[in-house]
């Protein structure tokens, strides 16, 4: 068997795997989709400006506003992405490192590349599914307009995957054990979504500046782009998505130096 | 050409010296039985042989390459059963089988190896639903799909009731039937007595003997023979009395048994007494065991 077919299959393995564990499909797919429900609820009938500022009719900067649910319904698609990429790859890795099932797939003669490539490949089907949900139930719902942009939308979303599974895989050696890692997962990642406004707003410089050092603000604003919230021609925002390559770079040389196939010896 | 060699092995974990100059060599088509007491570093031994860990000094050769540098090609050809190991939950006994066998250049047939563990019954049970025991036993049967010529049996048969431990025992003959080669560790003497063909003992990471079964038992010369005491009586001492174990039972151990029991048998029959529980017995590979590493 070739080593593409190999890795088929395991993505094939990865995909079945993460469906019948209820619980990793729930944590990738519940918060985003719950958000949206009461988010979108509260906020359905307000308009917004298209960077999520809400109350500031009138005010916006270059004038455009939009329904709160345009804006919201990229915002949590993206927290998809990094929920299946980031929080579930994270924790899945770490538990699979303490358990030993790394321990015993190095043992086999399954190349470490093909057996990544089925957890990222598994990661990023995922990813794709709870961005089309997520569009479904905003549309559906509270009339949020598809993607304007559909193949930008896709590609940003593969790209962004791709990037938040790398960062993901670059923190697991600094999780010390499973039981550390959904804190770990949740307190890197929630701040800052906060603070990059996927909620709304908060229009304050400081959170912003600290926000924009982070993958996962110009990950927001690149869907804004792709969906067409963001006023654009073409959907593609190339400063965004070059920020989060260099990320990706980053957790990449990362994750190769300092990977571990097996929990520390107690 | 030996399938395993191993020459002045050493490896330490900071202060800790685990290996200390360890030299062995297995033989293609042998069951070489590892044993030792917890931290006797076996396992240390094993996973550097696994290509697991690196060594610090020596020479180590599995089927002709060193496991430190030898990569995909010696895994092709291995198979390990290692402790503690889990296998993803979620998928079927069947579904993890046969993603193993995909790893391999000429795997055996998924449902003839899920049968010759005994999970054909749980074929279709998810992983996470067997016992400790049956998930054992798919540990083996992902060891044995690729078809190896050599198996690593880390504790292979912990947590296994009497008769699963038979039927493992019934599997490592097969393949040894085969001609596969196969490395174990055990606690179990009576597993190193019944399946291997020769012996390494290891005590705080060195080697105190390698031989057969046999001839490490035979070491200790001694029968023991034992029987309830009579009462009322005093009974000719026809060897050296030891502690009898267990409360009214009298011990001695003799080199000569054949006279120390004719001498016995002749004093109990002249007096018309049956000597209840009579017992006559070599010491077992564990009594040598116990012996040669010092937790007697």
């Amino acid at each position: 068997m070739s080593d593409l077919a190999i890795g088929l299959r395991q993505v094939r393995a990865e995909q079945r795997a993460f469906w019948r564990n209820r619980a990793a499909a729930l944590f990738g797919f519940g918060f985003p989709i719950m958000f949206l429900l009461i988010f979108g609820t509260i906020f359905n009938k307000q308009s917004t400006c298209v960077d999520g500022t809400i109350g500031a009719s009138g005010q916006c900067v270059g004038g455009a506003e939009v329904p709160y649910n345009n804006f919201f319904v990229p915002a949590m698609a993206a927290w998809g992405v990094i929920t299946t990429c980031f929080s579930n790859l994270t924790i899945g890795v770490v538990n699979r490192r303490d358990n030993g099932l790394l321990k015993r797939l190095r043992g086999t003669p399954l190349p470490s590349a093909a057996f990544v490539s089925g957890v990222l490949g598994s990661a990023l089907i995922s990813a794709v599914i709870v961005v089309a949900l997520t569009a479904v139930v905003g549309h559906l719902l509270y009339q949020a307009p598809w993607p304007a942009h559909p193949l930008p939308a896709l590609v940003t979303v593969l790209l962004a995957g791709l990037v938040f599974c790398v960062i993901g895989l670059a923190i697991t050696p600094f999780i010390p054990n499973a039981d550390a890692a959904p804190a770990v997962v949740n307190f890197t990642s929630l701040p800052i979504l906060f603070i990059s406004g996927f909620f709304f707003n908060f229009n304050n410089a400081v959170f912003e500046d600290i926000a924009k050092v982070f993958p996962i603000y110009w990950f927001k604003e690149s869907m804004l782009t792709a969906f067409g919230t963001e006023p654009s021609s073409s959907g593609w925002n190339g400063q965004d998505l070059l920020v989060m390559l260099v990320w990706g770079v980053v957790g990449l040389a990362v994750t190769l130096r300092f990977f571990r196939w097996e929990s520390r010896r107690v | 050409m030996a399938a395993i060699v191993v020459e002045e092995l050493r490896k330490s974990y900071g202060s800790l010296h685990a290996v200390r100059g360890v030299s062995f060599s297995v033989e293609p088509g042998e069951v070489f039985g590892l044993l030792g007491p917890n931290g006797a570093g076996k396992t240390t031994i094993v996973e550097i042989l696994e290509g697991y860990r690196r060594r610090d000094h020596g020479r180590v050769e599995v089927l002709g390459a060193d496991p430190a540098t030898a990569g995909r090609d010696l895994r092709r050809r291995v198979g390990m059963v290692l402790q503690e190991c889990a296998v993803e939950p979620y998928l079927t006994v069947r579904e993890v089988v046969e993603l193993h066998r995909g790893y391999y250049p000429k795997p055996l047939p998924t449902d003839d190896v899920i049968e010759l563990v005994g999970l054909k019954e749980k074929a279709r049970v998810r992983v996470k639903r067997l016992s400790g025991g049956q998930q054992r036993r798919l540990d083996l049967a992902l060891a044995l799909i690729g078809d190896p010529e050599l198996l690593f049996l880390d504790e292979p048969t912990t947590g296994f009731d009497p008769s699963a431990r038979r039927n493992a025992w019934e599997i490592v003959r097969g393949m040894r039937k085969l001609g596969k080669t196969i490395l174990l560790t055990t606690h179990y003497m009576d597993e190193a007595q019944n399946l291997t063909d020769r012996v390494c003992v290891v005590s705080a990471g060195e080697v105190v003997r390698i031989g057969t079964p046999a001839s490490l038992r035979a070491e200790r010369a001694e029968t023991r023979i034992q029987f309830v005491r009579p009462d009322g009586v005093s009974v000719p001492e026809v060897g050296e009395v030891v502690p009898g174990g267990e409360d009214g039972l009298m011990a001695m151990i003799t080199e000569t048994p054949t006279k120390a029991l004719h001498e016995l048998t002749a004093w109990a029959v002249a007096r018309g007494l049956e000597l209840e529980r009579l017992e006559v017995s070599q010491p077992s590979l564990e009594d040598v065991y116990l012996e040669l590493t010092g937790d007697e």
